[in-house]
This record gives C-alpha cells, sequence and structure tokens, in this order.
C-alpha cells in the first residue's frame, strides 16, 4: 500500500539518528562550562547589559540542550518549527506589555506643573468650546431627556478633587516611596 | 448514487454495513469509546445543552432589560445572570463548538484517516470538558459569579462570589482545548490519506489547522492567567493589585493575550464550514482557494499582535494604543479577502437554497456588518465613545452568532445526514432559519444604535427619560423570535433521529472525502484508505457522468 | 531482564514510524504549551522588575547564589543522563542494554530528588525568614501592623513610647507570670522581636519599598518549576518502570524520547529562572 507518499517527508525512515556518546558528553562538559561562566560574568557590573548578558549565555545553553539533548538538529524540521513558532509568541508576548509599561506618562495636574500647564490649556479649551455652543448642546434631545447636566463651566464650582483615604502604614500620598521608581513623566 | 461502472478506482458501495453508532452497545462503549466520530456527537449534544444553559441566561438577561428598575431581578442577580452568560457561551459552547462537535467527527473523514492521531487523548479532552462544565456549573449553586466573563481585577481578586472555583474551571477547560488543538495538529500533518497534498486539502481543514495552532499558543497564557488570579485571591501576591504595588492592567494584558486570539479560535472554524457550505450549494470551485487557506493562516497570526484594542481605556499608555490599533486594521485583510472570495464564488455558481444555505449566506451579511463594525471599534477616537457600550456587545454578537454559530448550525445540518444517517425535515429547517435570521438582526440591530448614543454593558439599569427603552424592547422582543426558531431546531432534529428518512450516502452532491463513506461511516471510516486524486471542490460540470460523487479517487 | 517486548503500532497509524513521528510531534507541541505557561510568570517578572529596579536588586540578593548553581548543576547532568537513556534504548537491539536504560533513567530520578531537597532548603530559610510574598512579607505594613497591633493588645499601646522596648516587654512578661495575660504576652514578643531581628538582618530590604512583590514572583515561579520537576519525575518513573520490563529497544522507544524531552524542558526553564532570578 503506497501509503508514505503524502506524509511530511522524513529525513531518515528507519534509522533514526543516534548521537555518538562522545558528542553527549561534550555538551555536558560544555554546559558545565557555561553554568561556571554564568556564575562568574555576573560579578561584574555592566548595567542595563546585566541581564542581557545573562540571557545570551542562557540561550547558549538552552541551544545546546535543544538541538542536541533533544535531537533538534537531526530531527524532522517539523518539531524545530514548532518550537520556534512557540518561542516566536512568547517574545511578543514580552514585546507589548513592555511597550505599555515604558511607554505610560503619569501626569498629575495638580503637583505636576509643566505638564499641568499643558493639561490646564486642554480643559479650558474645552470649557470655552462648551460655552460656545452651549445651547446646542442643551438642545440636544437626548441630553435633555436623560437628565444630564453639563458640568459647570464656572471655575469656582468645580468640583474639588475626590480625597483618597491613605492605607494604614503605607507612606502618605505624593512622598516618593525609597526604591521605586515612577516611570518618568515626559 | 448507486455503484458506478464508470469508476475505475474506488469501490464505493452503498450497501450498508454496520455503522459507528450500532458497532457496540450500552452506555460504557460510549463513555470510554476512542472512536472520534462517538466523541464528536457525545461532544455535540452537551454544547447543544450548554447553548441552551447560555441563551436560557441571555433570555432572563433581556427580560430584565425590558423595563427600567427591577424588573425579574436584583441588581445582585443581574450580574451573575450576565457573567454566567458570558462564560457558558464563551467556554462551554462556541470555543470547544465547531472544533469539538463537528470538527472531531468530520476531520478524520475529510484526511481519509481512520481516527485522529491521539484518540485516547482526544477521550481525555471529552471528559475534561466535563469536568470543567460540572465545576463551572458547581458556581451556580455557590451564589454564581458577578465578575463579568473577563474577571478583571481588583474586582475579581476582592470579590465575595465563588471566582476560585470559576476559574479553575477555565482552567480545566483550557486543557480539554489544548489536547483538541494538539490532536488535529499532529493528526493534518501525520495522516492525511496519499495524494492528499496541502494544496488539496478542503478549506475546513485549513481553519481546522489555524484554529489548533491558536488553541496551543494562546490558550496556556489563559492558564497561567487564571493560576495567577487564584494565586492572588488565595495568597495575596499582589502582582495585579495597585495597594501591594502590583498593576491591575497587567492582568488585562495576560488576559487578553489569550482571549483576542480566542475570538478567532471562534470565527476561524466557522469561516471553514462556510467554504464547504458556499461551495458545496453552489456546486462550484471555490474561488481563491490559496487566498482563503493563507488567510486563515494569516488570521491566527496577526491575531495574536491585536490584544491592546480591548485596553484602549483601560490605562494602557496612548503610545501602545496606537499600535494596537494600527495592527487592528491589519486583522481585518484576511478576513475581508473570505468574504470577496466566497461571495465570488457565489457568481454565476448553480445556488440551491437547501438548509445549510440559508445558513451559510446571511453569515456573508451578518459576519460583514460585524466585522465593519469592529473597525469603528479599533479606531482609537471612536473607541472611547463606544467602549463598554452596547455598540460592542451587538459588534461581537454579529460576529459570533451572526457568524460563528450561524456557521455551527449550518455545519449541523450539512454534516448531519453523514452523522447519523437521517434527513430532516426541510421545510421546518428553513422555517428556523429564517427565524433565526430575523430573531437575531431584531435583537441585536437595535444594540447599535443604542450603544453609540451611550447606553453601558453590563448595566443593570436605565433611566426611563433616557430614550433607549424602545431599543431594550425591540431586542428583548427579538430575542423570542430567536427562541421560537431555536426550539423549532431542536424539535425537528429531534424527530429525524427517530423517525426521519434515511439518508444516501451524498444527499448534498458534495466534494470531498467524507462523502465517500456511507451514511453513517463505519467504525474505521474506510473500508481501504483511498488515494486522492484531484484537488478539492472540483463538481463536475452539469450534464456530465457524475462519477464517484464525493472526490475522485483510486483504489490502492 | 534480557529480554525485550516486541511492541505493535496501533491500528489507527499505518506504521510504527507514523506512529513514532506523531507522537514526537505531539510532545514538541505540549512543550510549546508549557512554554507559554511559563512564559506569564517572565512576563511579571519583567515588568515587576521594570517598574522597581531598586528593590528587585536588594531583594533578588536575598537569594543563595550556590545553592541556585548547585541546582542547574544537578538538572543538567540529570538532562545529561535521561538523554543518554534515550540513547541506550535508542541502540538497544535484544535486550542488552536493559540495565545500562533502567540505571540512568533512576541517577536521573535521584537528581530530581536532589533538586527539590535543595529546594526544600532554600524554601524553609525563607518562610523562616518572612521572605514571603504579598502581606506576609516580614514588612509589609499590614503585617507590621498586626504584630504591634497584637503587642498594643497585650502590653497596652503605651509600651511603643518608652525608650527600651524590649526591657519593658521583659519586665511585663516576668510581671504577668501565671495569669491569663502571660500567653498573649509571650507570644507577641517573640513576634515582634523576631521582626526586629528581620529589620536588622535586611535592612536594605526593609526599607526599599515593595519586597513582597520579588518574593510573590520567586515563590510563584520556582514553585511552578517545582511543581513540574515533581510531574516530570513522574512520568520518568513510569517509564523507569516500563524500562525493567524490558518494553523498550531501537524499534520502539517512544515513551523514554518523550519523556526526555519533557524533563529536558524542566532544564530549560530553569536553565533561564536561575540567572534571572540568582544573579542579576
Amino acid at each position: 500500500m503506497s501509503s508514505h507518499e503524502s506524509h511530511e517527508s522524513h529525513d531518515h525512515d528507519h534509522g533514526h539518528h543516534v548521537t555518538p556518546l562522545i558528542v553527549y558528553n561534550g555538551i555536558f562538559g560544555g554546559l558545565l562550562v557555561l553554568t561556571v561562566v554564568t556564575v562568574w560574568i555576573a560579578q561584574f557590573d555592566f548595567g542595563a547589559a546585566n541581564t542581557f548578558i545573562a540571557m545570551f549565555v542562557a540561550t547558549i545553553k538552552a541551544s545546546l540542550v535543544a538541538f542536541f539533548f533533544m535531537h533538534l538538529l537531526h530531527d524532522e524540521r517539523l518539531n524545530l518549527i514548532t518550537f520556534g513558532f512557540g518561542l516566536l509568541f512568547v517574545s511578543l508576548f514580552f514585546l507589548f506589555p513592555l511597550l505599555d509599561i515604558t511607554s505610560r506618562t503619569y501626569v498629575d495636574p495638580i503637583k505636576d506643573n509643566s505638564s499641568g500647564a499643558k493639561y490646564e490649556k486642554v480643559l479650558k479649551a474645552q470649557k470655552d468650546h462648551e460655552k460656545k455652543h452651549a445651547d446646542q448642546l442643551s438642545n440636544f434631545s437626548m441630553f435633555r431627556k436623560s437628565g444630564f447636566v453639563l458640568p459647570s463651566t464656572d471655575e469656582k464650582e468645580a468640583a474639588p478633587a475626590p480625597v483618597v483615604a491613605p492605607i494604614e502604614g503605607t507612606p502618605a500620598e505624593g512622598t516618593p516611596v525609597e526604591g521605586t521608581n515612577p516611570v518618568p513623566v515626559q | 448514487m448507486s455503484e458506478t461502472q464508470a469508476d475505475p478506482g474506488y469501490h464505493v458501495s452503498d450497501k450498508k454495513e454496520t455503522n459507528y453508532i450500532h458497532a457496540s452497545k450500552g452506555l460504557l462503549s460510549w463513555i470510554l469509546t476512542v472512536d472520534h466520530k462517538r466523541i464528536g456527537i457525545m461532544y455535540l449534544f452537551t454544547i447543544f445543552a450548554t447553548f441552551a444553559l447560555g441563551g436560557l441566561m441571555a433570555l432572563l438577561v433581556r427580560l430584565e432589560l425590558l423595563t427600567p428598575g427591577e424588573t425579574i431581578m436584583g441588581p445582585e442577580t443581574y450580574n451573575r445572570v450576565f457573567t454566567l452568560h458570558g462564560l457558558v457561551m464563551v467556554f462551554l459552547f462556541i470555543i470547544p463548538g465547531i472544533p469539538a462537535a463537528l470538527g472531531n467527527f468530520v476531520l478524520p473523514l475529510m484526511l481519509g484517516a481512520k481516527d485522529v492521531a491521539f484518540p485516547k487523548l482526544n477521550l481525555a479532552s471529552f471528559h475534561i470538558y466535563i469536568i470543567g462544565t460540572i465545576m463551572a456549573l458547581w458556581t451556580t449553586l455557590d451564589g454564581g459569579v458577578d465578575t463579568g466573563w473577563t474577571f478583571y481585577t481588583p474586582y475579581s481578586s476582592t470579590t465575595n462570589t465563588p471566582v476560585i472555583m470559576m476559574t479553575l474551571s477555565a482552567f480545566v477547560l483550557g486543557f480539554s482545548s489544548i489536547f483538541t488543538g494538539l490532536n488535529f495538529i499532529v493528526t493534518i500533518h501525520k495522516m492525511r490519506a496519499p495524494g492528499l497534498g496541502w494544496e488539496r486539502l478542503p478549506l475546513f481543514v485549513w481553519a481546522m489547522y489555524a484554529t489548533a495552532v491558536i488553541q496551543v499558543m494562546a490558550t496556556p497564557v489563559l492558564g497561567i492567567t487564571l493560576l495567577l488570579l487564584i494565586m492572588e485571591r488565595v495568597m495575596g501576591v499582589g502582582i495585579f493589585d495597585p495597594a501591594l504595588g502590583g498593576d491591575p492592567v497587567l492582568f488585562q494584558h495576560f488576559f487578553w493575550f489569550y482571549s483576542h486570539p480566542a475570538v478567532y479560535i471562534m470565527i476561524l472554524p466557522g469561516m471553514g464550514v462556510m467554504s464547504e457550505l458556499i461551495t458545496t450549494f453552489s456546486r462550484k470551485r471555490i474561488f481563491g482557494y490559496r487566498a482563503i487557506a493563507v488567510s486563515s493562516i494569516a488570521i491566527a497570526v496577526i491575531s495574536f499582535l491585536v490584544w491592546g484594542h480591548h485596553m484602549f481605556v483601560s490605562g494602557q499608555s496612548a503610545y501602545a494604543g496606537m499600535v494596537f490599533s494600527f495592527l487592528t486594521f491589519l486583522v481585518a485583510i484576511p478576513s475581508a479577502i473570505k468574504i470577496i472570495n466566497w461571495s465570488t464564488t457565489l457568481y454565476k455558481g448553480s445556488i440551491s437554497l437547501d438548509s445549510p444555505m440559508l445558513w451559510a449566506l446571511p453569515f456573508l451579511i451578518l459576519f460583514t456588518i460585524g466585522g465593519l463594525t469592529g473597525i469603528f471599534l479599533g479606531a482609537l477616537g471612536t473607541d472611547v465613545h463606544l467602549h463598554d457600550t452596547y455598540f460592542v456587545v451587538a459588534h461581537f454578537h454579529y460576529v459570533m452568532m451572526g457568524g460563528t454559530a450561524m456557521a455551527f448550525f449550518g455545519g449541523i445540518h450539512y454534516w448531519w445526514p453523514k452523522m447519523f444517517g437521517k434527513k430532516y425535515n426541510e421545510f421546518w429547517a428553513r422555517v428556523s432559519a429564517v427565524l433565526v435570521f430575523l430573531g437575531f438582526n431584531i435583537t441585536f440591530l437595535p444594540q447599535f444604535v443604542m450603544g453609540s448614543r451611550g447606553m453601558p454593558r453590563r448595566y443593570y439599569d436605565y433611566t426611563p427619560d433616557s430614550g433607549y427603552q424602545i431599543f431594550h424592547q425591540i431586542s428583548t422582543v427579538g430575542s423570542w423570535v430567536l427562541l421560537l426558531g431555536m426550539l423549532i431546531m431542536l424539535v425537528y432534529l429531534a424527530s429525524s433521529l427517530r423517525s426521519g428518512e434515511v439518508a444516501e450516502r451524498n444527499p448534498w452532491g458534495a466534494r470531498s472525502l467524507e462523502w465517500l463513506t456511507q451514511s453513517p461511516p463505519i467504525e474505521h471510516n474506510f473500508h481501504e484508505i483511498p488515494t486522492v486524486v484531484e484537488g478539492p471542490y472540483e463538481f463536475p460540470l452539469a450534464g456530465a457522468n457524475t462519477a464517484s460523487e464525493g472526490m475522485d479517487v483510486s483504489g490502492s | 531482564m534480557s529480554n525485550i517486548i516486541i511492541h505493535k503500532h496501533a491500528h489507527h497509524f499505518y506504521d510504527a514510524e507514523q506512529q513514532a513521528s506523531s507522537a514526537k510531534l505531539g510532545m514538541w507541541l505540549f512543550l510549546v504549551t508549557e512554554v507559554l505557561l511559563f512564559s506569564g510568570l517572565f512576563v511579571a517578572y519583567t515588568v515587576i522588575k521594570t517598574l522597581n529596579p531598586e528593590m528587585w536588586k536588594v531583594a533578588s540578593e536575598q537569594l543563595n547564589w550556590v545553592l541556585g548553581s548547585v541546582n542547574t548543576l544537578v538538572l543538567i547532568t540529570s538532562s545529561w543522563t535521561v538523554a543518554l537513556a534515550v540513547r541506550a534504548a535508542q541502540t538497544n537491539q535484544k535486550g542488552e542494554k536493559n540495565k545500562q536504560i533502567v540505571g540512568l533513567l533512576v541517577f536521573t530520578i535521584v537528581c530530581a530528588f536532589g533538586f527539590l531537597g535543595i529546594k526544600y532548603v532554600e524554601y524553609s530559610h525563607k518562610i523562616h525568614d518572612g521572605l514571603l510574598w504579598g502581606t506576609s512579607f516580614f514588612n509589609h505594613p499590614e503585617h507590621v501592623a498586626q504584630i504591634n497591633g497584637a503587642v498594643s493588645k497585650a502590653f497596652g499601646a503605651g509600651i511603643f513610647q518608652v525608650p527600651d522596648i524590649a526591657a519593658a516587654m521583659k519586665t511585663a512578661i516576668a510581671a504577668a507570670q501565671g495569669t491569663d495575660a502571660y500567653a498573649a504576652m509571650d507570644a507577641a514578643m517573640h513576634e515582634w522581636t523576631h521582626h526586629q531581628e528581620l529589620v536588622h538582618k535586611y535592612p536594605e530590604l526593609a526599607h526599599v519599598g515593595d519586597g513582597h512583590l520579588f518574593f510573590g514572583i520567586y515563590f510563584l515561579i520556582t514553585g511552578l518549576h517545582g511543581i513540574h520537576v515533581v510531574i516530570g519525575m513522574s512520568v520518568l518513573l513510569w517509564v523507569l518502570l516500563g524500562a525493567m520490563k524490558g518494553k523498550f529497544y531501537k524499534d520502539y522507544y517512544t515513551p523514554v524520547e518523550l519523556g526526555g524531552l519533557y524533563w529536558h524542558l524542566v532544564d530549560l526553564i530553569w536553565i533561564y529562572l536561575f540567572p534571572l532570578l540568582y544573579l542579576v
């Protein structure tokens, strides 16, 4: 029965590649050495590059395990592609939250003057716009029926910022906590 | 179609042998079966039941919203009811849905295989699904969860409802999904019949493959997310809790990394079914086979890049929002390609409006509406206004129900004769399809309007003078029409099992390998594995000698 | 034990070759799911570390890198021996290598036990020193408030105003000997002094911010890894039982291979965990 034609082409039908003992032993030795390297190199401080260097060495070790101990080098390519795709999706999973975290801007309109001024300008523009179109807005039937009231355009009547009770034991709001590093305001 | 003398190859006989349903008797022979067909049938019945449960929750929600103020339940109960609706529909109905109920049955047959690659794993998948379902239903005894199906922290890490049991059940259900996906990927790679190369595969197989890839890649992240949520509640770890220095938006990143690809787990199988239905019921080769096949894979990959569009107003950075918005527009393209290609397939086809087609044609319109409204939501600016309104609710119901559910029911009707060897009542099937179509639009079209006018989702109430009531009322009446259509379907399908007309091997004149087997198939599917010699959907011209309908194959 | 049991392939496969390669692909897919499961914790690590770099540095210095290195070497060795076991099965013609396979698998499992033993030592030290997650962290405000509350309750709030609190406590306890209040005072004093010792022992960590976040991640990720070590051990044990019966030889060694692949994954995850937690 010609049943093999449509299958994924195997590089080796019935003689799976047997890794020589010396290769296994060599890889083991290499892994031991690299572990020593990992620990040794960690004593130097390269600043932000620390993590990358550690990851680089770890990746070499992981590649040795994957390609030789796990036979990916000599297996059918599909297994390698499968694992590769997994790693690709892992990197996506890392990429976007990091992108988010490192590009967040925290604006405190009360305390942060430089951005506060910008915020004030936006607020003012918004209020001017509403004042200008007040009749049109209040005529909009949906708003009227729902009882929605436009916020007061008079500064004095603006609602005060809500007071948040500080959590007992935590430092008072606004005091910088030693060691934590808020994302710098842009 | 009787035996043909002109067919030199595969020996298709209409002599009925013992089929898989009667191959062995007794409850245990079903519960411990490793036959993919039996497993598919068990899934099918369970999924019908979970759909009914989720539907019941929906009817209750819509009933409550019929009038402002309390109609039939208080606000606490309402939160639990809509949460259960979401959880049941997402995890118990639509994610397993087509892959488990239809895919399990059809896929090996379509590939010319005797079973999936790992039949015992398949059985384990089913039992894990049952366990997860029981766990989920258990929470209702405990009062039910009220967080919404999305479990956002910090509410979900602090509320007093049985969140842990529900998240554990979702964790368990995730395994079922992963194992099914894993099984399908290996089956499609390794167990195709001779001659069935990748470019000869029916597009249903391509769709199942893409779905399986997402199932395997995305579901584990849901697993860790739920585990972390449980740890938050049990151990108070704090990585999602701002009071402890954590970040609640991190939970959302984790959750949507799975849940956005998950919605493509939901729609891709439906698109696969669509390809089968459109070709069979216009008796025409698909237009743009490769484009549809590649677009399935493209959807699977790009779906992992867009999850932040659920989080535009959550506090993620504006820059990240812009990136996600741009990528979201990209993911619409492969879906659009499919719609265009299906529509073009219809052109100059010999269209018959048999009941399965009456589910496929509305898909074209409804999925398009759902998809286009997704674009509104994908644009940062408009999303700020539309986020968490009924516009979103209408959008996802158009794609998930107008899309996937329609395709699911179409597929059920299409493969019903193959699965059970019985035909259902065609007249009532058409009535049901029309009623469901009408009911669906009456229910959800008004929701676009009221959403864009500001009615928030998940809200228990609205004021009498807000102007929303008329929309809610129309929507609720629509849900009753939907109910009627579904009930009719239940009746004629059940009745067909008992006293339906016997179905022949290939009642629709379709053109893929499963239609070569008898209806219902024997336990081992094929007497001899066929060798495929032609591409998919090669419908013979009208008047030609319609030899070996089902697919052109040669004996070995 | 020098016999082998000839294996017949499952009926839905054409031949043993198809079955073996399908099984392997299936296992690789499963390994991908495990990688994605852990990736969530790695992402959480990255995010929390990025938001709290000072705290992270101080907290991670509390981990014992010597023990961590030993564990790394143990796992790497076990990876080597399980690869050798697979090779032995691959070259097992008629059962002459059965004993070798068994021996290598046993050694691998023993290494796994060693790993868990060292982890136990690490964990118990941390638990004793209150280097824990969330509000269990020794210097978490809520935890401190709880200790101080117990002290206030037992000794009266005025105890915090005196210059030498410890001495005052000792005096009060001596006076309360034999009364009902003694037990509560004693317990409260022990907790309080233990806390003071810890603050003294970890001065930087006590004041650097949300140190509990580091230990939360530490316990979650090493805990999940530990669970997978146990799972891997169980799988290898099951394979060992089969090897003892002579089931694995050159034409059928799939379970050994798949068990080995799972074990290598456990090693792979640790190869990344070790520097990330202990060294940077």
